[in-house]
């Protein structure tokens, strides 16, 4: 029985020895490898030191398989071929990472660029909706039948709107009145200057008093409808600054009137303004 | 490892013990061994081969060991054959580290640009609301 099992195992012992393996399994897989180093299109970029030190020591593992070498020179050879196969897999994966290193790069700065353009848009489209909000306010004095003048706007409400010698306004003003509020909320920085003026009847004294009166009743309108006082300042002028003659009666009607001077957008009233009316 | 080459592996060490008495063992493997250390000692060093491919690192300090080892037992061709598997798997070692961390930065930058991306979008989404 023990003869046996001796005599197989020197058959075996001798039959590796005669014939050369037919298959070596680290040797095939070490082709394998090789050759998808190989075929990978970044191999030359990316490890071609590894791909020459991979196909030499495949090279001579193949070599060392076909003269019959001992398994384990062949296994040798054939393992640091896989591992130099290996090793350059790892740097192109890590040369392709580092692409997308560099192209996540060129998203960012194109994120960057995008979100600072759209911010300038929407700091333009922003600036053209204030824009056309102002110019929608100021023709809302312009509506008000005010009149361009060396003095800025000027709009004259006409003594119609009070009863003659008194100071109180007839509700037939309200509408005016009411436009004209609203046209100085919408404008919260223009401001007025409210004059009274009188025809030439009657003392100096009489006519300063009651052009004063006059003013205030329309300033005091003003504040009713939510206008504060620091939006307007109070002129009498008396019968100093007529507008017409007041030789005839339709002369001195048009003379008899509270004038509304607007300031410009930034609150600053125009030279003649300032100066009491003194030209027109 | 699958079986035929286990049976291989098998069959080469009974192969080699049986020879072992008649065949001459080659020179003492020094360049071998002194380039394996140097590669091996730099892994070390970069760190990334620790962090990221350290199974890798480890097989070449076991090999390493082993190579030392039969080389002062005079088995100069094993000791040659191990100092060269522990250089290229240090080598491994070193190339997944290096590719596992610049893939590691390339999700974390992939990561930022999306965040980013999400935050320029809820701008957008924002914006005419503040208007």
């Amino acid at each position: 029985m023990n003869k046996m099992i001796t005599v197989t195992g020197l058959a075996a012992l001798l039959a590796a020895c005669a014939s050369a393996p037919q298959r070596n399994d680290q040797l095939e897989q070490a082709r394998a490898e090789v050759q998808n180093l190989t075929a990978d299109p970044m191999a030359q970029q990316a490890a071609s030191s590894d791909l020459d030190a991979a196909r030499a020591s495949l090279d001579q593992a193949q070599g060392a398989f076909q003269q019959k070498a001992s398994p384990e020179k062949v296994n040798q050879l054939a393992y640091l071929a896989i591992r130099h196969a290996q090793a350059g897999e790892a740097r192109i994966s890590e040369a392709r990472a580092r692409q997308e290193v560099a192209k996540a790069q060129e998203d960012r700065d194109r994120i960057l660029l995008q979100a600072r353009e759209h911010e300038a848009q929407q700091a333009k489209t922003q600036a053209a909706a204030a824009q056309s909000q102002l110019a929608d306010a100021r023709q809302e004095i312009t509506n008000l039948q005010a009149k361009q003048t060396n003095r800025g706007m000027v709009m004259t409400l006409s003594d119609v709107l009070f009863d003659t010698g008194r100071a109180t306004l007839k509700p037939g003003a309200d509408r005016d009145l009411d436009r004209l509020a609203q046209a100085l909320k919408d404008n919260p920085n223009t401001r007025v200057i409210i004059e009274g003026h009188t025809d030439s009847v009657g003392g100096d004294e009489y006519n300063m008093q009651l052009s004063d009166r006059r003013a205030e009743a329309v300033a005091n309108a003003l504040q009713m409808r939510g206008v504060p006082a620091d939006r307007y300042e109070v002129k009498g002028l008396g019968k100093a600054f007529p507008v017409a003659s007041n030789d005839t009666p339709a002369g001195r009607q048009q003379n008899r009137r509270v004038e509304i001077v607007f300031s410009d957008a930034q609150g600053r009233f125009a030279e003649a303004a300032e100066n009491g009316a003194s030209s027109r | 490892m699958s079986m035929p080459t286990a049976i291989w592996t098998t069959t080469g060490a009974l192969l080699c013990l049986v020879s072992a008495g008649c065949a001459t063992e080659g020179p003492k493997p020094t360049d071998e061994l002194t380039k394996a250390h140097t590669v091996v000692e730099q892994a070390d060093k970069g760190g990334t081969a620790q962090r990221y491919a350290a199974a890798d690192l480890q097989r070449a300090h076991d090999e390493l060991a082993d190579a030392d080892r039969l080389s002062g037992q005079g088995k100069n061709d094993e000791a040659r054959a191990f100092a060269q598997r522990a250089e290229v798997d240090a080598d491994v070692a070193v190339a997944r580290g290096n590719a596992m961390e610049q893939q590691k930065a390339a999700a974390d930058v992939a990561q930022a640009n999306s965040a980013l991306q999400q935050e320029v979008q809820r701008g957008d989404t924002n914006g005419p609301s503040h208007n």
